[in-house]
Formats: C-alpha cells, sequence, structure tokens
C-alpha cells in the first residue's frame, strides 16, 4: 500500500508536468483546431531559457551550492516570458498565414516548426542533455526530527532514517540529504559512524545538522512546488478563461471562429493570446520539470513529454482547459504506476495504445463534446 | 578529391543508388496513402521496420534450421511484404473512421508502439538491433560485382514499385482511391466501398514498405531501431509533401533531392563551419559545419514550402511525354458554354444502358414508409412517407431547414431511421450502407456540390461507374485484355453522358474550375453514370439564372426518357420545380403538411402559411 502510495505520487508529479503541456494543446486546438507539433519545443525551450538564467546570472551549477528559491522563481518567469513571446512569433509567421489552408497543410507546418526547432537546438545548445543546476536540495515531508543516540547498529530501523545538514561551498551553502537506514532493515555500523562523523563536522563548520525519520508515504518539497504550479495555473487560467473579457473571447472563437470575428471580435488578437498563454505555461513547466523532476534538459526532451501530453489532451479532451488537467494528471499516474507494476520498458507502449483507445472509442475524450457533422 | 580508386567511387555511387533506390520505393509507396488517397499517415516507417526486421529474421533463423541459404535470400522479400501488409491490416482497420491530424497521431502510435516493442523484444536485438551475414558480399569476389547486383534488384524493385502503384492508380480502383480522398461521403454515395478502399491503401502500402525494408535489410546485413525512427518517418512524408501529393514524378523528385543534399553537402563543404550560437556554459561561440546543419536547413524548408507552396513541386501534377494529353491546370479560364435544349443522339446508347429491374405495370419503385429522425432532442423528420412510380418526378418543398435534405439522407441510408422503412424495387434498404443503397439504383446529388475537386471532369463521371466494375485488382494491375476493355467502355460512357450534358469539351479540366452550373451539371452526370433507376437532385437548379434552369428543365426530362429515370428533386425555385414535377410534397418542420399538383399546392393554406406567414388578426 506504501508503496502503491510512493508510485502514486509520483506520478500525480509527472502528470503536473504532463497537464502543464497538455494545457497548451488543449487552449490552441480549440481555438484554431491545430494540433501545434511544436509545442513539446515550446516546454523544451522553456527549460533551457531556466537552465541559462540559473547558470549565468545567479551562478547555478550541477553541484554547487543551494539557490533557493527567488531565483527559481526568476528563471520560471523568464522562461515563461521567453517562450510566450516564442509562441506568439511561431502564430504570427507560420500557422497565421495557413489558417484557411487545411489542416494537413497546418500540421505539416507544425512539424517542420517542431523539427526546426529541435534540430535547432541540437545544433546550438548542443545534443548532449546537460545536468540542470541546482536550485535546492529535495527533501521529504513530513518528518520528525529523532534524537541521534537512538540511532544504534543493530536496531531494526521503524522508520527511513536520513540525516539533512548544511554545508559550506563555494557560492553559498549546500543541503545534503543522507540516507542511514531504510525501513524494516538493520541500521549498519557504518551509518552510525557516519552520522556520528557529520554531526561533529557540522558543529565544527557552524552549519547545522539533524537527524530525521520519515513516515512510509512522503512527499518532496520539488513535488509540492510542481503541485503548487500546477495549482496556481488552474486558478489564472480559470480567472482568465471564466472572469475576464479576452476569457470570454477565447470561449467565443472557440465555440465559433466565424461567428465570433463577426461580433466584432479580434479574433487574430485572441489566437495570438491563446497562444502566449499556452506557450507560456508549458515554458513554465519545462523549467520546472528540468529542474525538479528530470534534473536535467536536452534538446529532443520535449519530443516524448509533447507526444504523451498531447495524448494527455485527447484523453481528458481536447479543446477543454480542466480535461487537458485532468488528463494530464491521469496519464502521468497511468504511466508511473504501468511502469512500477507491469513493466518500465513498455510504458511507452501503453500511452500510445491508450491514445489509439481513446481515438476509436470516444474521441472527444473524458470531458470534451462530441463534435456534429452536417451532410 | 585525393585519392579516389574507382572502388572507391564505385563504393560510394553504389551505396547512395541504392539507398535512394529503398527511399523511394518507401516514399512511392508512402504517395499512394497519403497522396492518392488523402490518409495523413505519419507511420510509414513502422511498416518498413516490419518489413526489415522479418526479412532479417528470416536471414538468420531459415539457415540456422538447416536451410540453405539462397533460400533465406529470396524468402525474405515475400515474407516482408507479407508481414508488413497484415501490419498495414492492423493500423488500417483501427484508423478507418479517424479523419486529418488524428488520423496522423494514430499512426505515429502504433509506429511508436511498434518501435517501443522492437527496442525491448530480446529476440530483435533490443537496441543493438540483429546482424547477419551477407549473402551476396559472401558469394562473391569482388565488391564491385557486391554493388553492381545490389544496384540492379534495388532499382528493379523500385521499377516494379512504379509499375503497380502506377497501374493501381491509372485504373478504376485509383480513381476510387482519389474519390475518398477528395470527398469520403460522396464516394460512398457513388457506390465507393469506403473500408475496402482504406484499408487496401494501407495494405498495399505498407506491403511496398515491407519490400523496402526487406532490401535494406538485405544489403545492409543489419538493422537496428534507430534506423526507423521517427525522424526517418517524417523525411519521407515530407519528401512526399515537397514533391506534390499525389503526383510519383515529384516525389521520385522529392526524393533524390532530400536524399543527396546532404550527402553532397559533406562532400563538397565539410570544412566549411558557421558560428551559429554564443555559449558561455559552453565556452563561447558555437560553430557547425554544413552537414550537421542539414537537419536546420532542412525543417526551414519545409516551412517555407508549406507556406509559399504547399502543392509541392509537381503540384499533384505527373510528367507527361510529350504527345500525351495533359491536365489543364488552373491557368486555364473556364468558359460559360451554354446548354439550349440539344438534340439526343439518336440510337441508345450502348456503352450506357440502364440496368433492368424488370419491374411489372405500376408497381412503386421507392417506398418510404412513416421515415422518423430525431437528433438529440430535435425530431428533424416525422413519418415521412412517399411513393414514387416509376418514370415520376416529385417535387420535395419547403422552407429552409424544413427537414428536406435530411430525408434524402434517410433515403439514402446516410442516417439510420428512428423508425420507418424504405424499400428500392422491393429491396428493403434499412442496415444498408450508403455505396450498397447506390448500387442498388438509387443516385444522388448535393445541396452544397461534392465534387472531387482535384480530379478532372472526365475522372469524376469515370468514378461514378465504380459500381459497374467488374475488374479485379489483379487484373488492374497486370492490365490484361479484359481490364483494357473495361477501361474503354468506361471511358466511352463517360465521354457519352459529358456529349449529353454539354460537358465534354471540358473533359480534361480539373472540377474544380468550372463554372458553378456547370459543376451542378457534371454532378448529375457522375451520378447517372452509376445507372441508376430513381435519381434525387437536391436543389439542382440552385444559383441558376431563368434561362439556365429552364434549359435544366429541359435537360432533367430529356434525361428521364432516356434513361427511365424517376426522380425525387429538392428545390426552392417554384417555376423549376412547378414545371418539372407531376406532383409536389410540402415538408415544414419534418412533416409533410401538404401533398398535390402544382395548383392544389399553390392555393393550399397550410403551404402559403409555412411560406409567408399567417396574418396576425
Amino acid at each position: 500500500m506504501t508503496d502503491f502510495c510512493n508510485y502514486l505520487l509520483n506520478g500525480l508529479s509527472l502528470g503536473c508536468i504532463y497537464a502543464l503541456i497538455a494545457v497548451g494543446y488543449s487552449m490552441v486546438y480549440g481555438i484554431v483546431k491545430l494540433i501545434n507539433f511544436a509545442h513539446g519545443e515550446f516546454y523544451m525551450v522553456g527549460a533551457f531559457v531556466g537552465y541559462y538564467v540559473l547558470c549565468l546570472a545567479f551562478g547555478g551549477t550541477p553541484n554547487g551550492a543551494d539557490l533557493g528559491l527567488l531565483p527559481v522563481l526568476v528563471a520560471l518567469l523568464c522562461a515563461g516570458a521567453a517562450t510566450g513571446l516564442l509562441g506568439v512569433s511561431v502564430e504570427r509567421v507560420v500557422y497565421r498565414p495557413l489558417r484557411a489552408s487545411g489542416r494537413i497543410v497546418a500540421l505539416l507546418a507544425a512539424l517542420g516548426v517542431s523539427l526546426l526547432l529541435q534540430n535547432g537546438g541540437q545544433q546550438t545548445v548542443g545534443p548532449q542533455d546537460r545536468a540542470y543546476p541546482h536550485t535546492f536540495t529535495f527533501q521529504r515531508f513530513p518528518r520528525t526530527p529523532v534524537q541521534p543516540e537512538s540511532i544504534q547498529p543493530g536496531q531494526q530501523a521503524a522508520a527511513d532514517v536520513a540525516i539533512v545538514y548544511t554545508r559550506p561551498v563555494e557560492g553559498g551553502k549546500e543541503t545534503i540529504v543522507e540516507n542511514l537506514a531504510n525501513r524494516g532493515n538493520p541500521i549498519s555500523e557504518s551509518a552510525c559512524a557516519r552520522m556520528r562523523e557529520v554531526l561533529s563536522s557540522a558543529a565544527a563548520q557552524g552549519c547545522e545538522a539533524t537527524v530525521y525519520s520519515y513516515p512510509a508515504v512522503t512527499v518532496s518539497n520539488a513535488q509540492g512546488l510542481i503541485l503548487l504550479a500546477l495549482v496556481l495555473t488552474t486558478a489564472a487560467l480559470y480567472l482568465l478563461v471564466q472572469h475576464t473579457r479576452f476569457g470570454r473571447a477565447m470561449r467565443a472563437v472557440s465555440h465559433d471562429f466565424e461567428a465570433a470575428s463577426l461580433m466584432g471580435i479580434n479574433v487574430n488578437r485572441v489566437v495570438a493570446g491563446t497562444f502566449l498563454v499556452g506557450a507560456i505555461v508549458a515554458g513554465i513547466g519545462g523549467t520546472l520539470a528540468g529542474g525538479m523532476y528530470y534534473n536535467q534538459a536536452g534538446p529532443l526532451m520535449g519530443l516524448m513529454p509533447g507526444l504523451k501530453a498531447f495524448v494527455a489532451a485527447v484523453f481528458g479532451g481536447i479543446g477543454s482547459v480542466p480535461g487537458a488537467l485532468l488528463g494530464g494528471l491521469l496519464l502521468g499516474t497511468f504511466e508511473k504506476l504501468v511502469e512500477a507494476y507491469c513493466s518500465s520498458l513498455y510504458s511507452d507502449a501503453f500511452t500510445f495504445a491508450l491514445l489509439i483507445l481513446v481515438l476509436l472509442v470516444r474521441p472527444s475524450g473524458i470531458l470534451g463534446q462530441p463534435p456534429s457533422d452536417k451532410i | 578529391m585525393g585519392d579516389w580508386g574507382l572502388d572507391r567511387i564505385m563504393a560510394f555511387w553504389g551505396h547512395h543508388l541504392i539507398m535512394v533506390a529503398v527511399w523511394l520505393t518507401l516514399t512511392l509507396s508512402l504517395n499512394l496513402i497519403n497522396g492518392f488517397c488523402g490518409l495523413f499517415s505519419l507511420g510509414h516507417q513502422g511498416f518498413w521496420a516490419v518489413g526489415a526486421y522479418t526479412a532479417a529474421l528470416t536471414l538468420v533463423y531459415v539457415p540456422a534450421a538447416g536451410a540453405p541459404v539462397w533460400l533465406a535470400f529470396v524468402l525474405s522479400f515475400p515474407l516482408a511484404m507479407l508481414a508488413a501488409a497484415l501490419f498495414g491490416l492492423l493500423v488500417g482497420l483501427p484508423c478507418l473512421r479517424l479523419k486529418g491530424d488524428y488520423l496522423a497521431i494514430a499512426t505515429l502510435g502504433f509506429s511508436e508502439i511498434l518501435r517501443n516493442l522492437i527496442q525491448n523484444s530480446k529476440t530483435l536485438g533490443q537496441s543493438l538491433g540483429m546482424s547477419f551475414p551477407n549473402i551476396i558480399r559472401k558469394s562473391v569476389e569482388e565488391r564491385r560485382t557486391f554493388y553492381f547486383i545490389y544496384l540492379v534488384l534495388a532499382w528493379l524493385v523500385v521499377a516494379l514499385t512504379l509499375v503497380v502503384l502506377r497501374n493501381l492508380v491509372h485504373s478504376s480502383h485509383g480513381r476510387a482511391i482519389q474519390a475518398v480522398r477528395d470527398d469520403e461521403r460522396a464516394a460512398e454515395l457513388l457506390g465507393v466501398n469506403l473500408t475496402r478502399y482504406k484499408v487496401l491503401v494501407f495494405v498495399i502500402g505498407a506491403a511496398f514498405a515491407g519490400l523496402a525494408g526487406a532490401l535494406f535489410a538485405n544489403y545492409n546485413s543489419q538493422v537496428t531501431p534507430e534506423d526507423f525512427s521517427f525522424n526517418a518517418g517524417v523525411l519521407m512524408v515530407v519528401m512526399v509533401v515537397l514533391g506534390g501529393m499525389g503526383s510519383f514524378t515529384g516525389t521520385a523528385v522529392a526524393t533524390v533531392l532530400l536524399y543527396f543534399a546532404p550527402v553532397f553537402l559533406a562532400l563538397w563543404l565539410p570544412t566549411i563551419k558557421v558560428p551559429v550560437f554564443y555559449d558561455p556554459t559552453q565556452g563561447g561561440t558555437v560553430f557547425r559545419g554544413l552537414k550537421e546543419l542539414w537537419q536546420v536547413l532542412f525543417s526551414l524548408l519545409l516551412i517555407i514550402v508549406v507556406l509559399v507552396r504547399p502543392q509541392g513541386v509537381m503540384g499533384g501534377h505527373e510528367l507527361r511525354w510529350p504527345w500525351a494529353a495533359r491536365k489543364k491546370g488552373t491557368e486555364k479560364d473556364a468558359e460559360q458554354v451554354a446548354v439550349p435544349g440539344e438534340a439526343l443522339p439518336g440510337a441508345a446508347d450502348a456503352a450506357h444502358r440502364p440496368r433492368d429491374f424488370a419491374l411489372p405495370g405500376q408497381t412503386p419503385l421507392l417506398v418510404a414508409e412513416r421515415l422518423t429522425k430525431r437528433f438529440g432532442g430535435l425530431t428533424a423528420v416525422s413519418d415521412f412517407s412517399v411513393t414514387l412510380l416509376p418514370g415520376e418526378i416529385v417535387g420535395l418543398i419547403g422552407p429552409n431547414g424544413a427537414g428536406k435534405t435530411t430525408v434524402f439522407n434517410l433515403l439514402t441510408c446516410v442516417y439510420a431511421p428512428d423508425a420507418g422503412r424504405i424499400a428500392l424495387a422491393g429491396q428493403d434498404l434499412r442496415r444498408l450502407s450508403p455505396d450498397r443503397v447506390t448500387a442498388g439504383g438509387m443516385a444522388r446529388t448535393f445541396q452544397n456540390i461534392r465534387l472531387f475537386s482535384q480530379m478532372t471532369v472526365l475522372e469524376n463521371v469515370k468514378v461514378g461507374y465504380e459500381v459497374h466494375t467488374r475488374a479485379g485488382l489483379a487484373k488492374s494491375i497486370i492490365r490484361d485484355r479484359s481490364f483494357r476493355e473495361e477501361e474503354q467502355r468506361i471511358d466511352d460512357g463517360a465521354h457519352s453522358l459529358l456529349r449529353l450534358l454539354g460537358l465534354e469539351e471540358q473533359a480534361g479540366t480539373l472540377s474544380r474550375n468550372l463554372p458553378y452550373g456547370q459543376q451542378r451539371k457534371l454532378e448529375i452526370a457522375r451520378a447517372l453514370a452509376t445507372s441508376p433507376r430513381v435519381l434525387l437532385l437536391d436543389e439542382p437548379a440552385a444559383g441558376m439564372n431563368d434561362s439556365e434552369s429552364a434549359a435544366l428543365r429541359e435537360l432533367l426530362l430529356q434525361i428521364r426518357e432516356r434513361f427511365g429515370l424517376t426522380m425525387l428533386v429538392i428545390e426552392h425555385d417554384m417555376p423549376f420545380v412547378m414545371g418539372l414535377a407531376g406532383r409536389l410534397l410540402v415538408l415544414d418542420d419534418g412533416v409533410v403538411i401538404a401533398q398535390g399538383t402544382a395548383a392544389q399546392i399553390r392555393s393550399n393554406p397550410a403551404v402559403i402559411e409555412a411560406y409567408l406567414g399567417r396574418d396576425e388578426d
């Protein structure tokens, strides 16, 4: 049971990432009926903008000092802004001229943009994945401090035990979490020795060190941040779509493009705005994924998550923002559970099989509406 | 160029000419699916992989079982084609109901599932793939002989592919396939079995991709999952699009160009490096060579082509021998051709005889009883009944939104009725698909003209002959005498129909370039090609002025005489329909509110109210 909960939490984190990408897919599809293949690449660009901001503006390195929350927020802001700009530009230059040209032509153009960004990324930042700069150490919660004396060798550990300490490094402090014992296993002599070593050196350097025990099911601060980002994004999108004039215009355009333009809505601006919002959210998702989930970024990182987020958007109901969020969460969870219980190798195959199943059985997805076709 | 011995030159050109042949087979077969049938597949690399891995398995396990090595070689080709064709069936069947971008994603999904399975399968060598000894290489002494043999083999494969596909496209099957691309619904109502053709296209396209796979596997002596990546699939698609979908010449040209571009870039400009990026985390300016930048240039090229010339290099046209007739393109100005009441050719046209339904006397030809259709909470048609006697022309009139087109859709089984029954010449039409209804003798035209826009006028009419066509697939490809005779009959029949409707001069024009009035007449010609007994006409005079509609009325009366037709005509043009139909039905809000002659209808208060409203007293 506890294993299941941990897999579930991991899946929800991944699901949050997928949801953030899927939202952009759904919004754009709802408005212009285009699958923006390049959306996964917006996510990748966001990850790299975040990477460069953290490295160049804050001196982040993969093994360096903790940067803290402020640099992360700045990175998220910059990633969102840059990706938003990219999204609007792509729409203006490539998609808008093709609006009347038919779905296949637009799909090809989207494919072209996607390839351009992928290959452009490979040739500029290089084809290898890069380790993301260290922002803060992942720590699990909830946790209770324990007295170091209660950790004795030979005892059966009743819970996971780890020591959390800081130490000075170039540029500041670094927080380290070292595992001492796992629930259900005996505590080793070397673990106790290490604990004492860390405690004394921390005391000598004037740094903090505490021993904690953790329950079976924990959530990490990174997971928490990702979830918080999703919640805030959901709230912001809800407010935007339901309670602003622009949101009303978006809804009108997604129902009937022509009628909306005849009602005096500047559809070009609505479309540009939709791309902007979708891309910003994807960019934020990219930095979060690179920094908090995968801890690396590469020019091809958008390919699979992009495809999977598309599956999520279709699953939840393409064109529906709540559908995309739901679909993303469900798909991430599904993927991790399949990995854990069936086979980690075939999880991609399962995801695509799900896509095909959805397309055949209920193409409008969970929350979408079936389209009508006039003869 | 340095020290290039003859051997190295031969190896270089041999390798590339063989590989370009593999790619040509792939793109030509993909063009059948994407270009000619309009089913946008992004998963063609999956079929290639199935063929290649099947060939690899044959080459590894057949000799291991004790059979001679040359047998493995020979068997690998048909087995690869068969396996790929089966996979094509597996992919095509579920994708039948999918359209456009959803179909693209689904085919991509299948291909990715396949690649995932391959990459994880120990039998298939996982990421390292499978290697096996090269049979030909081991049997010949000199390298040049090896290349020569494969060159011949590779180009034989290309020739085979081209001949088979071309013969397929230039047959009634090919026309049906293109009709499916241009307008599925209209094709179905002309007797084209959508399921059959969509699946056929996937199976054949996949089979030839499998053949390319066998060729590749045998030549390369190695197959790895990376060879069949999504990038390879995209490259194939781009080659087809760039060349112009639906054009073999275009596909061939684009394939050769896009294959050799990076090769020559690497050969002629290997040392040029351009600065592309400034990255402090990588130590400053980043330089890349042109060969590496090819992928970027390629993506830019795709975007530019899509923006500027989405129809590709050839625009869907083929390169023809100078003395063959050319398709007339968009440059031609289509003139208005007046059709006064033309005298009909005297003798009955042998090429086009209506099929004999042998109904005695005044037995009703078409009987619809109490048809009802609901869409959710809206009842579109309620208790609609009509009886058509042979030779009758009945008019169906009513205000907009009354449900007239819905009645047509019910009669042709596009919609299944919620209640009621339909019988044509005594045969119950319930649960038949629309193409079977057309085969049964009922054809229709459409309110919004639904021509096959990318096909010529003549080809549009020829599609109507689909219900008559007997030539099977094999005969169409081999082109034996019975096939050629039938094609000639279809050609003659189509020409005579066009002549009848005054369209023969435009036979080679693309149908979308016809003026509106002639497009309407083309729809009628096309419907007539199916040899119907009952013709359903949906607003045939829409958009015509008085003289045009008078001429059309004359024409319809003549056609009725000539072909022994029975007609049901939806119209808004009152003089037109009242001068044409013997009896009228008035539909309002899905219900028949009046029936009778024109005089009776004109003075019927319920009809007047429906059209004009009632005085508020």
